[in-house]
């Protein structure tokens, strides 16, 4: 590969690396032959058109923390293209409720310049300060706020990609309401960068609330953590996250028994109501409550709880067979390495159906990757045959291989490949196919 | 007039029965517009299925001989999006209208797509829950066409509009091929295909199920009347309204023209007749919250320059407040002989001036132009009175909408908000889109509809 061909399209020093030194652009032990960081659109089609007279495999980035996500596995790459210089903020008007910015802002630095006009961006995906949005909305990351708030995708008004051919596309708008063409906008929640770079997006903003109030519960022999949710779920109120933790997930909870956190986000004068609301349903269970900072600090560890797992599982399923799913992950003791201290933990988010299961340290025995290969599948089926589904969000390489990240797509497969191809003819983004996942 | 084949009329009535395909003319004119009369075009056939198996034979049936199909809800939409030309055949939604599954436990429901809109939130009422698009239309339109027009209302300014309601679809393929997108409590791959299904107008396939969330009904509800000289001082609470962080349930104006239709017919709400622009502003959640959020409403009214704002106190005088949104057009269509429903959005702070320019535009064209808004939304519906036996008036009402509509995407907004592209719009789509993204929503539509059977000559321009 010529690198001097990208150096005339990318001059500035720093732009092509290719020396990685103490950073690591790595992943699933591949080493690019250079990461990009490229200033504007322009220089991103150049390199993308390049590639594709090349045939260079290209990924986008942003800084580069999660690119061990499951879609990247098999994922040939010559180049990665970071957007991480990309970091402006470009238009923010509080009275439309929006922002304009280019994708390599960090959603911190987004809240901290929203923060004085009393907005903010109700997501709060896992991972590290640093995420980038464009990366947050190709992973479609989010968390507990997606209760109350929605996914990412339904934060994001407009976008600008730069397809896998180098076309630029700009798509939806500045307003809540537009549906003039086909939603192709959506299609950018959930790509992975297989459709092309995510230059520049345009975000709805809501107002901050006045109150922010944790109430913490321990579940007893009356009321296990599902049925608190459940019964915390039926509130007539709108609440924005109800979170369940297994046994000692976090300090702030007992360590004996599985937890529940709630989140409020109202006006000041709402807020006791909705606490009195939810003391009713779950017949005055004591609880600890957290306000404002304390509510907030909360919910931000609560959100990095997986960064250390070696194994991330995401389950999709209706609340009502939560329950019995939570009961049946003990099924997955048997991947756990004896001396890991944190074990098997979950995290669930009850109203959206998302129970995250973390596995602290795998068990690496002679012919661990057969077995917990097998075991996943099992549990999968256990999961699909109750209407659920599960997802293999993090792991390493060889077991994602074994059990792919979401399990067969059947006849969507066609639908997905084909959609690669409308906006990478070529496939240098999508070289090794997300979806055909028996391969 | 086309005919369809007797041979295929025959297979057709024999998967769906024979009464429920239909060929004579005289049942087939009903079919002949959507709520957009302008254009009228009479199908080849209409075809009535009741389940998805049905859908799936009858297109596998008409895509074999190359007949293009038009899904069809209750046939209110506003951008001609269900019309039929002559050779295609219709499908109907309008047996398919059990709600399948309603699963309180999980605030979802599961419905079949011809389930008008407002039957589902009756059916979902007793267990404390509701659908929260609330389509103007919602008493006849169907899940389905919501689906495909992914619709608002005016309570989807706190809320959101359908693609955020709709959790998982079943569609059938112009080949006859049943498909399961998404679903509430499943995930299929990584790719949004429920999002990009929601808004395709009947492009991509039809729904034949339709999983949605449903919401609790709100513990309490207010609502608020003001009263304008000038609707740019409406639209300024309006911003003033949202810019203090305030997120009322809706924020809709009807303006003086509009206000004056209403209170001259069955509908009279009893807005002062004189008034230039009504708003009403509700809010709705938690009892204790809801007074706060009243009052400094009522004060942004105030200082933008409300005459007198009216607070319901009873669910009557609620429902009274409303009479001149909810009862608009029709009302407005008893005083023209016809109506063309506009739709364009704006950032919200555009409102005043963007008001100013329609009604300017309005008096160049000598045209009346009447104003019934989600103002919340920056969702315009400038409405144009005509006649449409008076060919010069049609040309000017031609020249006023693409002026409207070239001033909103001046404005930073785009040319429809809700009601879809379909016929009508098709010749503004490039003053939003280049044509890469054009070609690339082509694309799209292939990897659903190879044969390009579904809703034929809808949302792209011809050339595209
Ligand atoms: C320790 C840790 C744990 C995490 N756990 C989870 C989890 O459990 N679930 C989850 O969903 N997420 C998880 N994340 C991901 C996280 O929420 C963010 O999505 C991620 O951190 C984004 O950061 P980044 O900018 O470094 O992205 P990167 O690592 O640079 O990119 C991530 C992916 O997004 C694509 N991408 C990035 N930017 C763009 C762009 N502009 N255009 C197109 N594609 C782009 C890349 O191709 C890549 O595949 C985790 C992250 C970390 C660091
Ligand atoms: C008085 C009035 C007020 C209105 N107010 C609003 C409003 O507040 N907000 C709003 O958004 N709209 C409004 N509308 C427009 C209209 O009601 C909506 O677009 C509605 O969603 C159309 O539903 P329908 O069942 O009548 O669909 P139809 O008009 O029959 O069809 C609309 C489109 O959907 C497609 N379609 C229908 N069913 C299916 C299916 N099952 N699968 C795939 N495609 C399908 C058709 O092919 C067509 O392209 C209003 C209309 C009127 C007349």
């Amino acid at each position: 590969m010529d690198t001097s061909l990208l150096r005339e399209i990318l001059p500035v020093k720093g732009q092509v690396l290719e020396h990685f030194g103490e950073t690591d652009w790595s992943f699933f032990s591949r080493q690019p032959r250079a990461v990009l960081f490229p200033h504007s659109q322009e220089e991103i089609t150049s390199v993308l058109s390049l590639a594709n007279e090349n045939n260079w495999n290209c990924m986008p980035a942003g800084n580069g923390t999660w690119l061990e996500g499951c879609m990247n596995t098999d994922r040939e790459v010559n180049l990665i293209v970071s957007m991480s210089k990309m970091n402006n903020i470009l238009v923010h008007e509080p009275d439309n409720l929006f922002v304009e910015l280019e994708a390599g802002v960090t959603l911190e630095q987004l809240q901290v310049t929203l923060r004085p006009s009393k907005q903010w961006l109700p997501l709060d995906p896992p991972g590290k300060n640093s995420s980038t949005m464009g990366a947050i909305i190709a992973t479609s990351s989010c968390g507990a706020l997606q209760t109350g708030f929605g996914r990412p995708r339904d934060h994001v008004l407009g976008a600008t990609l730069i397809t896998g051919d180098g076309k630029t596309l700009k798509l939806g708008g500045k307003t809540v309401k537009n549906v003039a063409g086909f939603d192709l906008l959506k299609l950018l929640s959930g790509s992975w960068g297989r459709f092309g770079v995510i230059t520049k997006l345009i975000m709805r903003l809501h107002p901050l609330p006045e109150a922010d109030r944790t109430l913490l519960f321990s579940s007893n022999q009356a009321h296990s953590g599902t049925s608190l949710a459940h019964d915390i779920m039926h509130t007539p109120a709108t609440l924005q996250s109800i979170s369940i933790l297994s046994p000692g997930l976090r300090e702030e909870l007992d360590s004996e028994n599985t937890g529940v956190a709630v989140r409020i986000l109202e006006s000041e004068a709402a807020v006791d109501q909705v606490e009195a609301l939810i003391l009713e349903r779950t017949d005055l269970l004591p609880c600890k409550r957290l306000n404002g900072s304390e509510s907030e600090a909360f919910f931000e560890s609560l959100k990095n709880t997986d960064t250390d797992s070696d194994v991330v599982i995401r389950i999709k399923c209706l609340p009502s067979i939560m329950k019995n799913l939570i009961h049946q992950i003990e099924a997955l003791q048997s991947l756990v390495a004896d001396d890991s201290l944190g074990g098997l933990q979950f995290l669930a988010h009850y109203e959206s159906g998302i129970l995250l299961v973390l596995i602290d340290k795998l068990k690496l025995d002679d012919d661990w990757l057969a077995q917990s290969a097998e075991t996943l599948k099992e549990f999968r089926d256990t999961v699909e045959q109750q209407g659920g589904s599960l997802t293999l969000l993090f792991a390493p390489e060889a077991l994602l291989k074994e059990v792919t990240p979401w399990g067969s797509l059947d006849e969507l497969e066609t639908l997905c490949a084909g959609l690669e191809k409308v906006f990478d003819p070529n496939q240098i983004l999508s070289r090794s196919s997300a979806h055909r996942s028996a391969e | 007039m086309e005919s369809l084949p007797k041979n295929l009329a025959r297979d057709l009535k024999n998967i769906v029965g024979s009464k429920w395909v239909l060929t004579d003319r005289d049942r087939l004119l009903a079919y002949e517009s959507d709520g957009l009369t302008a254009y009228r075009s009479i199908p080849l056939a209409v075809v009535l299925p009741e389940s998805t198996s049905q859908v799936s034979n009858v297109f596998k049936l008409l895509s074999q001989n190359g007949i293009k199909v038009v899904p069809r809800g209750a046939g209110t939409g506003l951008s001609g999006g269900a019309l039929a030309e002559p050779t295609s055949v219709i499908i109907g939604t309008s047996r398919m209208n059990t709600i399948l599954e309603l699963d309180a436990d999980n605030r979802r429901a599961v419905v079949q797509p011809g389930v008008i809109n407002a039957r589902l939130s009756e059916v979902a009422s007793p267990f404390g829950l509701y659908y929260a698009p609330d389509p103007a239309s919602q008493s006849a339109c169907t899940i389905g066409g919501n689906v495909a027009e992914n619709s608002g209302g005016p309570h989807c300014l706190k809320y959101g509009v359908t693609s955020r309601y709709v959790t998982g679809l079943t569609i059938v393929t112009y080949e006859g091929q049943v498909l399961q997108l998404g679903g509430l409590g499943r995930e299929r791959g990584s790719y949004d295909l429920v999002g990009v299904f929601v808004g395709s107008e009947g492009c991509f396939g039809i729904a034949t199920e339709v999983e949605v969330k449903l919401l609790p009904k709100p513990e309490a509800v207010q609502t608020l009347l003001a009263i304008f000289d000038r609707i740019e001082d409406a639209g300024r609470a309006v911003t003033s309204i949202m810019a203090r962080g305030l997120l009322p349930a809706a924020l809709e104006i009807v303006d003086g023209a509009t206000i004056r239709a209403v209170e001259a017919s069955v509908f009279a709400g009893g807005y002062p007749a004189d008034a230039n622009a009504a708003l009403v502003v509700e809010f709705d959640g938690i009892e204790e919250g809801l007074g706060a959020d009243v009052q400094k409403a009522v004060s942004d009214c105030n200082n933008s320059g409300a005459t007198e704002v009216r607070s319901a106190a009873t669910s009557e005088e609620r429902q009274k407040l409303w009479q001149g949104r909810k009862k608009a057009f029709g009302a407005m269509g008893r005083i023209a002989t016809d109506l063309l429903v506009q739709d364009a959005t704006v950032p919200r702070s555009k409102l005043p001036e963007v008001l100013l320019k329609i009604s300017e535009i309005g008096d160049r064209y000598d045209l009346n132009i009447a104003n019934v808004f989600h103002a919340g939304d920056g969702n315009l519906h400038p409405n144009i009175l005509f006649d449409r036996s008076d060919s010069e008036e049609l040309e000017k009402v031609e020249l006023a909408s693409t002026e409207i509509m070239k001033l909103c995407v001046a404005a930073g907004g785009t040319i429809t908000g809700e009601h879809g592209v379909g016929h009508d719009k098709k010749s503004y789509m490039p003053l939003v889109y280049g044509i890469e993204e054009m070609k690339a929503m082509k694309k799209v539509k292939t990897v659903f509809d190879p044969h390009h059977g579904m809703n034929p000559g809808k949302v792209l321009p011809a050339d595209i």
